[in-house]
């Protein structure tokens, strides 16, 4: 009896540890991820200045990748932002966000050649981009208008290739048109959330 | 032969030989899938995962064993971690189709129990695992379905789950048929050896029989000589009678 009920107990926590497992690494990231205290949006064609940028035009667009070296969603997409990076980096500037707490020498070796990786010191890129999850993209023009910001695919593995929203938006600038609307599955973010009690 | 019907210590007595096969075959193959679990890890960095669920199935198979020897959780645990590992590889292979396959080799695997049982719990997780995915996902966003898992839609998904499931009844299918064909041939076994014992018995009792016979054909043999030297005897008496008489 005794052994039965060590075996009972035994099994209850192995379901348990692989509850946890997937728990840790999936499934808490299919919700989509809170919007934190003090989140202000920021919406298409508003003006937006990350870092120190100044008002004067820029040369060419930027393109924001937001991510986290322990996010296992920010791994997700890594292999379909690199070749975004090669694709599009002659027409835009590439440039890699990582929040406060990460680290720049850690997040280096995810990212292709000479990739721009900024830590975002007080979160100041996030909020002024309207950003608290990641992995997220965001695009301003030259004018230093938010063209697009959102999700890479619908999939998070980025295995849709009907719906790469980021690289749709790309494909829309270069062509010069309007900033394409693509609905809630492109904007509602899921991922790891930026703390952004940093910021305050 | 047909009335024969196996007595239930017979019944454990061929399934215990059976099962103590199969759990090698088995844990051979847990071995394996834990090896590939940790060898996928290289490649998105996922090694909690990879060692994590092997340490949590091999360690399960012995533990389980040691605890409830001659009971048979630690093949329905084995089952379970078998499509356990199918949920790990497809999130550490960042959601590779070919992934969901290991959920069919793992069913073709548990035939070699012959119990149809043991697949339960392998479709149980592997049903709880997508239910899960989509039932958060849904909750998350109305009208996308899967998509964190990968890209699927409703349509799709049907297909998948009923071909999934069409493997798990044939698997089950097979075990069930294979262990009445073991039953069936146990039972066969049983009264042939039934009818080589009597067959031996008999045997010996003719041999004793036999050798009976021998002796007494040698005795009779001895008194056949004996008669004919007193045979002949007498007829060389006569023969000296007779010429006696004649002189």
């Amino acid at each position: 009896m005794l052994r039965k009920i060590a075996a009972g107990v035994f099994i209850a926590s192995v379901l348990g540890a692989i509850g946890a497992m997937f728990w840790w690494t999936e499934i808490q990231y299919l919700l989509p991820t809170p919007i934190p205290e003090g989140y202000r949006e920021v919406y298409i064609n508003q003006k937006v200045y990350p870092g120190d940028s100044t008002s004067t035009e820029l040369s060419k667009p930027v393109f924001y990748h937001f991510f986290t070296t322990n996010c296992p969603c920010s791994r997700f997409n890594l292999t379909h932002f690199n070749s975004l990076r090669r694709q599009y980096g002659d027409s835009l500037e590439f440039v890699v966000v990582i929040p406060a707490e990460d680290d720049i020498s850690k997040a280096r070796p995810f990212f292709e050649g000479e990739t721009k990786i900024i830590r975002d010191v007080n979160q100041e890129f996030a909020v002024s981009l309207g950003v608290y999850s990641t992995p997220q993209a965001v695009i301003i023009n030259t004018n230093h208008q938010l063209y697009f910001r959102g999700n890479y695919n619908k999939a998070r593995y980025c295995t849709d290739p009907l719906s790469n929203f980021a690289q749709m938006a790309l494909d829309s600038l270069t062509s010069g048109v309007a900033p394409p609307e693509f609905g809630p599955q492109a904007t509602i973010a899921y991922g790891c959330g930026i703390d952004y009690t940093l910021s305050m | 032969m047909q009335n024969l019907k196996l007595s239930k210590e017979e019944e454990a007595k061929v399934m215990a030989d059976l099962n103590k096969r199969s759990d090698l075959f088995t844990f051979r193959f847990l071995m394996i899938y834990s090896v590939f679990g940790i060898f996928i890890s290289f490649y998105y960095d996922t090694w909690l995962i990879g060692f994590g669920t092997a340490a949590l199935a091999l360690g399960s198979w012995f533990i389980l064993k040691a605890l409830l020897p001659s009971a048979s959780l630690h093949r329905y645990v084995a089952s379970g971690f078998f499509g356990v590992f199918v949920g790990t590889f497809i999130y550490q292979m960042h959601g590779l189709f070919e992934m969901h396959f290991f959920a069919f080799i793992g069913s073709a695997i548990l035939i070699v129990y012959q119990n149809w049982k043991y697949q339960i719990p392998l479709i149980g997780f592997v049903v709880v695992h997508h239910a899960v995915f989509a039932f958060m996902q849904y909750t998350g966003v109305p009208d996308i379905y899967f998509t964190q898992l990968e890209y699927m839609s409703l349509h799709t998904f049907v297909y998948h789950a009923a071909l999934a499931l069409t493997v798990v009844i044939v698997c089950g299918y097979w075990a069930h048929h294979f262990r009445k064909l073991t039953m069936d041939n146990a039972m066969k076994e049983i009264a042939l050896n039934k009818r080589i014992s009597m067959t031996q018995q008999l045997n010996k009792k003719l041999e004793l029989a036999t050798q009976k016979l021998k002796t007494q054909n040698k005795e009779l043999e001895d008194n056949k000589s004996k008669l004919l030297s007193l045979t002949e005897k007498q007829a060389a008496m006569y023969e000296k009678l007779r010429t006696g008489g004649v002189v």
